[in-house]
């Protein structure tokens, strides 16, 4: 047909417009009946490609699942999907380099026994799961995937928030295949939290500590055994195998790097002699207050994983050195004047990751804790406004994370052979007003629809929880059953709460969401202790933690019984 | 003459026999204690005074004053005589050993208690009303405790055999505690979480709607029980000893003594006793130092403390050792408080920390004397050193609210009480304990 | 406010409002000059070693005390401190404390525990650390809590509010292991369930748990000597050890504290009340070849003060509280008196944030009860503490070569009428009433609240 253009023996307009009606009937067959096989073309209005310069109205070809080509003088084959973004922004899929999406809540796998001690104290350590696979805790059906990708982030980097030898992350790609479709990589890295069990060991912070050394040890010690062992049989008694403290040898001969959960001063400091101790250089995951030890980092000479999960003022360790002089405001005056002035310490909080930057460590972001997925772009444009520059921030979400798990050639930029992840948005990611169109993931398209405007009765419980439930406190000294009734009238939670040390009536209650909070005060022993009770709702159970103040923390659990 | 030889022995025996046996009880009779410094508290402090104990009343003060027979003399050459002090909150009788829940009586359960007395599981043998008053605690209120309304209070001397023996004045007061609005300085899931605040703001708010409709109902029932009672028409009203136990608050015959710390709290009970129409005095008061002229205004007396506790972590360091000092400077009376048993005889100590922190010493006196007797309605016959009042007196070596001053004299409704205790007699038997 | 008061109160509240904060209520406490050393003048300065100097001076230096005395030459440049009519005592130091912890106190989940450290978890910014400061105090022992028979580590640590954490540490100080006796560890006072209570739930099985731990580390001990004589050659190698080599034993963290503990490198902080557990512990460390560094509470101490003295165990006690467990119900307030006397070191300590603010009151209690000297009740919250903690070469008493930790009253520190103006710690000022955020500069308005 061109061919017969050149040649003029078909007049140009006449075949331009049958061109033209034949690519919108077929644009709009596509756009019914899209299929992630066809070929797709972008022509984008300006494509930031992250590792090379920006490319002003120029083409991606995505075929395959992959970025095909990508520039100015692309031609776009025939029968392509075009998307004409002709005004929009392209860029690479965000990756969230720290996330616990499409990780099974339900998911459980045995642990090991742990340290060894003095008999008669020893317990089954919940938390010595090192050994354990994200890739095998996969829910593609979680309901926070589409919420993720619909904010940019094509690729995260996935494990269980909580515990302490927690387990082997995996790179997911947040398309809508199966698990096995979605991961990109598996095993990336370990991961190393100081998440407290409660009624069970180690329940305090310095108990966490502890047990982290000491499985440390006993992983060094289970390696000469094996070692030995391997060489010589005769006559040496034959080693137990142990996964967890196989896989944590990964990360003491360095084929496996460790990412460690920290956020404040001292936890950062308390990470870094730990790393000291046994010689293992961790990646550190949160940061939000590294700015207050940035030199520390800045020889530590690590990538870092930065939250953007900013702290508020009061919660930032030091926040107290200023009460012991002027003070800050009592909150309730604070109404009057709308803080719309940002405090020294807002300033502060904000301005983490341009200081790290500025001290010549790689960063990448992550979003973990932060409720609303799109409200990460506002965030990195605050960090932005606070001294940290376009191109940095773009690289922390892209590139960075790329090359810090080592998949650089295959996501993390738009570049010819990589993944087609992609983002297209109406304007520059740094303008507020900014929304995301298109995310492509795998190369499989995802149109964005305007969200609907929710209603304004805000976070309404999920669950009704009115009724009489029979719970059971789980303790050190064992377990107690209580019986509860609750009365919940939208968000408010009141009742009662009966033992055999009496009957009490629950306050500070609420339910939102699934998520369950009241306290109760009770009169044991002539002592009054206040139990807090907070917990997650399921159906007809509920389980959670019971905080006993200096007593301590316990776990609850709760079912209503059916009554036929 | 053999007869009246054996009435002079019998005499002299039956005097022999008395004089051994009198140590071993309090000697109640008429006293004289001379040569002291007398701190009336009143006014003026009288050097080398003397005073003079009939029965169970304060005879006599001064110098030129006359001299009962048969009284015991005591010379109290280098010595302080003080009116006894006041605990005006405390659980004394009420709990034994904290954590052994057989030995506590000091709370109920339930909401509303308004009818429940103090004075009905007062222990009079309780170990810690000798240990108090041996430090020159003479008398204390009585708190009940537990729900929002706990219950009647009761005035007490430390010193008796039962609890009508001890009993000045009961019911004192009803004690409420007042709903608490959610603290913004409260660390936590609760103050964090805004759905939490807002549950716990509508609970308090309820609660006290819920308590301005019983002291309604209150009144309703007054006005009925009182018609009923001056018309005699059938049919007569129900009993209801709940609603009962408040008449006397309607009508303003008894105050409600409110425990409120926090300063929405203190506006709110504000709020409430002025719209109830009741008498008041507020106990705790933590914040009083951000409210004092408000409550200067209305008049309303303050319980104050106790004062030896640690400040909210948004406080000013200071704050709970100079809130007395500035409650007393508005022109609120102020009574020192130590919600205790066991530490009621730490009391001046409280008043002391005050005075190092602003409060004039006299006034720290005054508040463990004679503005908690003027509060509890008792100040015409305690806390001070006159004529006519009871005869509560401590002899001391030195300022009562220091640390280092002994009590070596102590009367109670002028009986002189032994200064024996179960810690000094612990002391006295394990010092002579024979080395090793 | 002022307006508002006049307005509501009438002019006669205005007035007495308006003369009372043109009164200065008390003196102040001035720095003049400029210069490096800090120099106190013109005090009655109680030293506690050296006797109470009226009308001294102190010259502090680089943090230390570099001069006392009445007369003493000092350089031209330094900042002066117009003490007069002021006390300066050594900056107090609470042997029991539980402040400056993060992420709980008590590793309750199991009876033994002493891999635990709270030296890893200290919390600098913690608040009660400035209120303390308000009371004088200027070191602490920090420890974990007394929910299980054998705890973890201490830290002896400097209130150096404002600080990282890692300088709040004193080198040299005594680590000790935090043991629990009676009613807290066997969990009687707290009865979640009925019957089903766990070991050891008596005073018996306490006495178990001790002998059975130290049973476990001596045999941890055994093993690792016998490998160290086997690598030196002193033991001969098994035949497959020889083919197959040799491999350490595996490091225990649990049992190597309690092992330190029997090679005196670390001591015992033991909770305990009652006589007869006391005696127990002290038995059972002769027995088994540990001794015991202090007991915390002591409350009974008084009945058996010999033997406390004869062990060579430290007592640190509370003053008079009392009554609120079973175990504290014959508890006098005469105890100092009775151990001072027989020869026991006596330490007043809080183990609580509202009494570690006036230590001073519970220290004259120990001169109101039982007659203690004000020097013998000074020292309990001084350089007895100091001793127990091991940093008595650098804390505890005012003397020329010690860390320049002080606090400065305005009046006698046992008078109940005193408080505490200024407190400093190696020379740095921590605490400055001048300078603080008072109830009073709120009130007036002063600062924003």
């Amino acid at each position: 047909m061109i061919s017969g253009i050149r040649k003029g023996r078909i007049p140009y307009q006449k075949i331009s417009c049958i061109v033209v009606i034949l690519s919108l009937i077929f644009v709009f067959y596509v756009r019914l009946f899209g299929s992630s096989d066809e070929v797709t073309a972008i022509r984008a209005g300006y494509i930031i490609t992250v590792t090379k310069d920006t490319i002003e109205n120029g083409t991606i070809i995505v075929r395959d699942g992959l970025i095909e080509s990508v520039g100015v003088d692309v031609v776009i084959p025939a029968g392509c999907y075009v998307i004409n973004a002709d005004t929009m922004y392209v860029y690479p899929g965000f990756i969230d380099a720290h996330s616990s999406v499409a990780i099974s809540t339900s998911a459980k796998s045995s642990s090991v026994t742990g340290p060894q001690g003095v008999e008669g104290s020893i317990q089954p350590v919940e938390s010595l799961t090192p050994h354990r696979l994200a890739a095998d805790m996969l829910n593609p059906k979680d309901s926070k995937i589409k919420k993720v990708r619909e904010s940019g982030v094509t690729t995260v980097l996935t494990i269980p928030d909580r515990g302490i030898f927690i387990g082997q992350s995996a790179l997911i790609n947040l398309n809508d295949g199966t698990g096995e479709e979605m991961i990109l990589k598996s095993p990336v890295a370990m991961h190393l939290g100081y998440t407290r069990s409660s009624g069970k060991y180690p329940s305090t912070l310095m108990g966490v500590i502890a047990f982290q050394r000491q499985t440390f040890y006993d992983a060094k010690h289970y390696k000469l055994i094996r070692d030995r062992y391997k060489k010589h049989k005769r006559g040496i008694k034959r080693p137990t195998q142990n996964k967890a403290l196989d896989a944590l040898n990964l990360v003491l001969n360095g084929s496996m790097p460790m990412i460690v959960n920290v956020n404040k001063e001292n936890e950062i400091k308390r990470a870094l002699r730990l790393s000291e101790e046994f010689n293992v250089k961790f990646i550190l995951s949160g940061v939000v207050e590294g700015w207050r030890v940035a030199d520390l980092l800045r020889n530590y000479e690590m990538p870092l994983i930065v939250s953007l999960n900013f702290p508020k003022p009061e919660d930032v360790t030091g926040y107290s050195f200023k009460l012991k002089v002027e003070g800050p405001e009592k909150s309730e005056k604070s109404d009057k004047d709308k803080e719309k002035e940002e405090t020294e310490e807002e300033k502060e909080i904000y301005s983490n990751p341009s200081v790290l930057s500025s001290k010549g460590l790689k960063l990448a972001f992550t979003f973990r804790g932060i409720n609303k997925p799109e409200d990460f772009r506002k965030n990195i444009i605050k960090a932005v406004k606070h001294g940290m520059s376009k191109e940095e921030a773009l690289k922390a979400i892209t590139i960075n994370p790329a090359e810090i798990f080592g998949v650089e050639d295959q996501i993390g930029s738009i570049e010819e052979g990589k993944i087609a992840n992609l983002v297209i948005m109406t304007a520059d990611f740094f303008d507020e007003k900014s929304t995301v169109k298109y995310v492509f993931v795998d190369g499989k398209r995802f149109e964005i629809e305007k969200p609907k405007k929710k209603k304004k009765s805000g976070n309404e419980a999920d669950v009704d929880v009115s009724g009489t439930w029979d719970a059971t406190v789980s303790s050190p000294d064992g377990d107690v059953s209580v019986k509860i009734i609750f009365k919940a009238s939208g968000e408010e939670l009141t009742g009662t709460f009966s033992s055999e040390f009496g009957s009490a009536e629950i306050y500070d209650g609420s339910i939102s969401g699934n998520q369950i909070e009241f306290s109760v005060k009770l009169s044991v022993g002539g002592q009054e202790f206040e139990m807090v009770f907070t917990g997650q709702v399921e159906g007809n159970t509920i389980d959670g933690t019971v905080d006993l103040g200096v007593m301590g923390s316990a776990r609850w659990k709760a079912i209503k019984p059916n009554i036929v | 003459m053999r007869i009246g030889y054996i009435k002079r022995v019998g005499v002299i025996l039956i005097g022999a026999v008395v004089m051994v046996l009198v140590p071993c009880f309090s000697f109640a009779g008429d006293f004289v204690i001379k040569n002291g410094t007398i701190i009336t508290v009143k006014g003026d402090t009288i050097q080398n005074g003397t005073l003079i104990i009939k029965g169970d009343r304060i005879a006599a003060v001064g110098h030129d004053v006359e001299v009962p027979e048969n009284a015991e003399i005591i010379d109290a050459r280098g010595l302080f005589v003080y009116p006894g002090m006041i605990d005006g909150s405390c659980t004394l009788g009420l709990y034994e050993i904290g954590a052994v829940s057989a030995t506590v009586d000091a709370y109920e359960i339930g909401t509303y208690n308004p009818h429940i007395k103090a004075m009905a599981a007062l222990n009079p043998h309780s170990v810690h009303i000798p240990i108090s008053r041996v430090n020159g605690i003479t008398s204390a209120l009585v708190v009940p405790g537990g729900g929002i309304i706990s219950g009647q209070s009761a005035f007490i001397n430390l010193n008796g055999w039962t609890q009508e023996e001890m009993v000045l004045k009961s019911p004192v007061g009803i004690h409420i505690n007042f709903p608490r609005l959610p603290a913004d300085d409260r660390r936590g899931m609760r103050a964090r979480r805004p759905g939490g605040s807002e549950t716990v703001k509508k609970r308090t708010e309820k609660q006290i709607s819920e308590l301005i409709e019983l002291f309604n109902k209150a009144r309703r029932y007054s006005e009925r029980w009182e018609s009923y009672l001056r018309s005699k028409k059938l049919p007569a009203p129900e009993k209801d000893l709940m609603l009962e136990a408040l008449v006397p608050v309607i009508k303003e015959e008894l105050p409600v003594i409110i425990s409120v710390n926090a300063e929405k709290d203190i506006k709110n009970a504000i709020e409430f006793v002025d719209s109830m129409k009741v008498k008041a005095i507020f106990s705790g008061v933590n914040d009083g130092w951000e409210v004092a002229p408000l409550l200067a205004k209305h008049n309303i007396p303050v319980l104050v403390g106790p004062v030896l506790q640690t400040p909210g972590p948004r406080d000013p360091f200071d704050a709970r050792y100079v809130n007395a000092c500035i409650l007393n400077r508005a022109g609120v009376k102020i009574a020192f408080i130590t919600n205790s048993a066991a530490d009621v005889r730490n009391l001046p100590y409280h008043a002391g920390m005050a005075a190092a922190y602003g409060l004039p010493k006299e006034e720290a006196l005054k508040a463990v004397t004679i503005y908690p007797a003027e509060i509890f309605g008792l100040g015409d016959i305690l806390g001070t050193i006159e004529p006519g009042k009871l005869a509560n007196i401590i002899v001391t070596d030195g300022d009562p609210l220091e640390v280092t001053t002994h009590v070596k004299h102590l009367f109670i409704a002028g009986e002189k009480v032994s200064l024996k205790t179960k810690h000094t007699e612990l002391y006295e038997k394990f010092r002579k304990r024979p080395k090793k | 406010m002022i307006k508002r008061m006049a307005r509501k109160g009438g002019s006669f509240y205005f007035l007495i409002f308006s003369i009372m904060i043109t009164i200065p209520l008390f003196a102040q406490l001035k720095i003049e000059g400029k210069g490096p050393d800090l120099v106190i003048k013109n005090a009655t300065i109680m030293t506690v070693t050296n006797g109470t100097i009226d009308g001294g001076s102190i010259w502090i230096h680089n943090g230390k005390i570099k001069g006392v005395g009445k007369q003493i030459k000092t350089p031209r440049d330094v900042r002066i401190i117009d003490a007069t009519g002021y006390y300066v005592i050594p900056g107090i130091i609470d042997s029991h404390s539980h402040m400056g912890i993060e992420g709980g106190i008590n590793e309750a989940t199991g009876q033994v525990t002493p891999e635990v450290s709270i030296q890893d978890v200290i919390r600098h910014d913690d608040i009660s650390f400035q209120r303390a400061l308000a009371g004088g105090v200027t070191a602490i022992n920090t420890l974990h809590g007394s929910a299980n028979v054998i705890g973890g580590r201490n830290a002896v640590i400097k209130l150096k509010f404002g600080k990282p954490a890692e300088e709040l540490f004193i080198p040299g100080a005594k680590e000790s292991i935090k043991f629990a006796l009676g009613e807290n560890p066997k969990k009687s006072n707290i009865p979640i369930t009925r019957g089903q209570r766990k070991f050891p739930a008596s005073r018996m099985g306490i006495e178990y748990t001790i002998r059975e731990a130290f049973t476990k580390a001596k045999e941890y001990l055994r093993k690792w000597d016998e490998y160290e004589m086997k690598r030196k050659g002193k033991i001969k190698l098994t035949k497959w050890e020889k083919t197959a080599g040799l491999i350490p034993p595996k490091r225990d963290l649990r049992l190597e504290a309690l092992a330190d503990i029997l090679r005196g490198r670390l001591d015992i902080i033991c909770h305990a009340y009652r006589a007869d557990e006391m005696l127990m512990i002290m038995r059972l460390g002769d027995e088994i070849g540990f001794k015991v560094g202090s007991f915390e509470h002591c409350l009974e101490g008084y009945r058996i003060a010999d033997e406390i003295a004869s062990h060579g165990v430290v007592a640190s006690i509370f003053a008079d509280s009392w009554a609120y467990k079973m175990e504290a119900f014959d508890a006098i307030p005469y105890n100092a008196a009775i151990l001072h006397e027989r020869g026991v070191l006596v330490t007043c300590n809080s183990d609580s944030p509202e009494r570690v603010r006036r230590l001073f009151q519970e220290a004259a209690k120990t001169i109101k009860y039982g007659g203690l000297s004000e020097t013998e009740a000074l020292r309990t919250i001084t350089i007895n503490p100091a001793i127990r903690l091991g940093i008595d070469n650098r804390c505890g008493s005012i003397e020329v070569g010690k860390d320049a930790d002080l606090a400065i009253f305005n009046g006698h520190p046992f008078s109940i009428y005193s408080r505490v103006e200024m407190t400093i710690i190696e020379g740095e000022i921590y605490f400055d009433i001048t300078r603080a955020k008072t109830t009073e500069k709120v009130v007036e308005g002063l600062v924003k609240d």
